[in-house]
């Protein structure tokens, strides 16, 4: 028997109840830790639990396309790669830049210093083609990565680019030009993928996935013709050069339509003193001001025709030179005291036949016919930036002499499509159609939702438009515009030299020289207008008179568009030669 | 074993044996032939009377439960291999749908790319830099324009040849 003894009856039932406290207890914790779990923090551990079982991923959305007139891409969106590297998982940086250097064609160092950054994102390189992404895959590095992007690309140059297209930024905001003003149509709406996956990241084949595609952005269509642009660059760029104009502009349009087929800024530069001419991406014909002489006698005649005030072969008593308040106005050309009507006061660009017209049909009338073709107001709209309303002061603020000056072109300010788009109400019988150079804005289902246009007006009646049309074949058939004749077609236009104002103010520098700037606008053929155009040169060399700067510019770049664009010749054009 | 000993008694009776037949043992009772069994009379005076055996089921029902029960286990047994087998065929279906948009995706950016080397291709710029660095082109100092002898009539078909006068420029 064994000596063994057993534990006293106390003892033993002291045993049994702290066997039995400890056999409830344990119980009791993990029920109470079940119900905290279950009704204290259910809510959260769900929400944990679905954070990491359940991710969103953001599809990006395909900007729209820019097209021109004949469907050509201006801007495209294609798929490219960022590489990117989580420095804190790269093994062997050294190692790892060496290997990258090639395939993404960088300097070793470059990426060494971008793989030690801090952090765990740090760029390699971004919109990297396929073939790149591919490579560097391949290699298998650690902590290099890569995902899917869209990158902006341009086919066309880059001064179609400055002109209308514009650019957008690193990650595809419209920040110039159309790119810019119709942002929101182009961006599109991207998608989402709400899907489960594993700790991994990697998806559950079985589990839950809901996806919302991407919805692509709408595309642009112009008005400008790309070959054309580029034609109307080469014969802006040649004559700017020829003349020595401190820069060129030229503009050509469809006036029934009010689209812009073609828009080009040439501008002086000085390279190791030589003078260089390229093609500006600054869009001139809709940001710079300036005053264009006698082309706005086209608008001062046709408002007093429409009003009434005289006919085309009223005749005045016209003087070479008057003096108005403080001020004298002169014709370029001195002249005995003459007996002329409209139509040859517009034919010589009589400044004094002009003057005595324009203060008898009276500054209130002409002011509104000014506000009606559209000076002083953005004609496009806002669907180009920048685009300037011009200088017009108010008829309240006018003093003696602004009828005059503003009848001759001087003392107010238009952009060249302000001027052009005179020459347009005219071509057009009277009706100003707003100009554009949107045509179409085409969602990715195909849906029209160009935004709309501002209505068409009357300005003028077409009995006044039919007779302004004729006063400007004369110009062009046997007055100040004979150089702008383009052979087969009736031309209708007006030439305007103005005197350049200077930045500090007046007209006369120190030395008592003036600046000019030429302008020629008109349309063709007359009878039946298909184009318009306006070419306009700053501080010509070889003459200061447009007769012999702009008209010869606006003939070529004429006959240029008649044979671009298949315009019949005139069917009287026989009056023309 | 001694099969004659083992012989049932009635045995030899039945080939007519001259001998004399031993005393038969007393006659076993022949065997209960199983019986349906008789519904008892119903003693009202009994206490259990309102026990009694139940009928049996008759015999084409009871092969139609049989039937049903051997169905309903295939069944159980068949219902989630029909589930795997149709949850398969949708991810199977699933898997094709995204390897066709995919490369529906891939084609419409193969298209985008060739849209935009299309674009390339045909500017202006490019065939002037080609023409001139690479096939010798000169540009002419003037651009000549060719113009028709007669005015220009509505009544020629678009492709009749006009005779051409001196260029002009």
């Amino acid at each position: 028997m064994s000596d063994r003894q057993f534990p006293s009856l106390s003892s033993r039932r002291r045993l049994l109840a702290i066997s039995a406290v400890m056999l409830l207890a344990v119980p009791a914790v993990v029920f109470f830790r079940l119900q905290d779990l279950q009704f204290g923090q259910a809510e959260t551990l769900v929400k944990r639990g679905e954070d990491q079982r359940f991710q969103t991923r953001e599809l990006p959305a395909r900007r729209g396309d820019i097209y021109d007139s004949q469907g050509s891409l201006l801007a495209t969106s294609l798929i490219r790669y960022t590489i990117w590297a989580d420095p804190r998982r790269v093994k062997n940086a050294s190692d790892t830049a060496e290997r990258l250097a090639e395939p993404l064609e960088m300097e070793a160092s470059e990426i060494l210093s971008r793989l030690t950054t801090a952090g765990a994102f740090s760029y390699l390189k971004r919109k990297a083609t396929e073939e790149v992404e591919q490579e560097v895959a391949e290699l298998d590095l650690p902590g290099i990565h890569s995902y899917k992007e869209y990158a902006r690309h341009y086919p066309t140059r880059r001064t179609v680019r400055g002109s209308f297209v514009g650019f957008v930024g690193n990650e595809e905001q419209g920040l110039g030009g159309i790119e810019f003003a119709y942002d929101d149509q182009l961006i599109g709406t991207p998608g989402r993928i709400y899907l489960e996956g594993d700790p991994r990241g990697n998806p559950i084949a079985t589990g839950v996935r809901r996806e919302q595609p991407a919805t692509p952005g709408a595309s642009v269509h112009l008005s400008v013709d790309a070959p054309f642009q580029y034609q109307t660059e080469q014969i802006l760029l040649s004559h700017t050069a020829e003349t020595g104009s401190l820069s060129g502009t030229a503009i050509v349009m469809e006036p029934s339509t009010g689209e812009i087929l073609s828009m080009a800024t040439v501008l002086q530069s000085e390279e190791n003193g030589e003078k260089v001419y390229e093609i500006s991406q600054e869009n001139r014909a809709v940001t710079w001001t300036f005053e264009p002489g006698s082309a706005m006698k086209a608008l001062t005649f046709s408002a007093v025709l429409d009003s009434g005030v005289g006919e085309p072969e009223t005749v005045k008593e016209v003087s070479a030179s008057m003096r108005i308040y403080d001020a004298d106005f002169s014709d370029h050309d001195w002249h005995p005291t003459l007996y002329i009507d409209i139509t040859e006061i517009v034919r010589i660009s009589s400044n004094i036949g002009t003057i005595l017209w324009a203060r008898e049909m009276g500054s209130e009338a002409f002011y509104r016919y000014l506000r009606s073709f559209g000076l002083a107001s953005e004609l496009l709209g806002g669907a180009l930036p920048g685009e300037s309303p011009g200088q017009l002061l108010n008829a309240d603020d006018w003093s003696g002499t602004s009828a005059a000056t503003i009848a001759l072109g001087q003392g107010v300010a238009l952009t060249p499509l302000q001027m052009l788009n005179v020459y347009n109400v005219i071509a057009n019988e009277g009706v100003y159609v707003p100009p554009k150079v949107v045509t179409e804005v085409v969602s990715a289902a195909g849906l029209d939702i160009t935004p709309d246009a501002e209505p068409s007006r009357v300005v003028i009646s077409p009995e006044t438009a039919a007779e302004m049309t004729e006063i400007l074949t004369t110009v062009v058939r046997d007055g100040t515009g004979k150089n702008a004749a383009v052979p087969h077609y009736r031309v209708a236009g007006k030439t305007g030299t103005a005197r350049k104002p200077l930045p500090t103010g007046g007209y006369e520098d120190e030395d008592g020289n003036y600046r000019y700037i030429t302008a020629f606008a008109g349309f063709l053929p007359a009878e039946n207008p298909a184009i318009s155009l306006i070419v306009v040169l700053e501080e010509p060399q070889n003459s200061i008179y447009a007769s012999q700067t702009s008209a010869p510019a606006f003939a070529e770049l004429a006959q240029e568009a008649v044979r671009h664009f298949h315009i019949p010749p005139s069917e009287a054009a026989g009056q023309q030669e | 074993m001694n099969s004659t000993a083992a012989r049932h008694p009635s045995a030899g009776a039945s080939r007519g044996s001259a001998r004399p037949r031993p005393e038969s043992p007393p006659a076993k009772p022949p065997a209960a032939r199983p019986r349906r069994l008789e519904t008892p009379e119903t003693d009202s005076s009994s206490p259990k009377q309102h026990l009694r055996v139940a009928p049996k089921p008759p015999r084409k029902f009871r092969k139609l439960f049989t039937a049903g029960m051997i169905l309903g286990l295939l069944g159980l047994v068949a219902i989630p291999f029909g589930i795997v087998f149709l949850h398969a065929n949708l991810l199977a279906g699933q898997r094709d749908l995204d390897h066709m948009r995919q490369e529906l995706n891939g084609q419409l950016e193969l298209r985008q790319q060739l849209l935009f080397e299309r674009s390339l291709a045909v500017s202006p710029q490019r065939i002037i830099t080609i023409a001139r660095d690479q096939l010798g082109m000169v540009p002419a100092q003037n651009i000549v324009y060719l113009q028709s002898v007669n005015p220009p009539s509505t009544d020629l078909p678009s492709d009749s040849a006009a005779p051409l006068q001196q260029p002009t420029s």
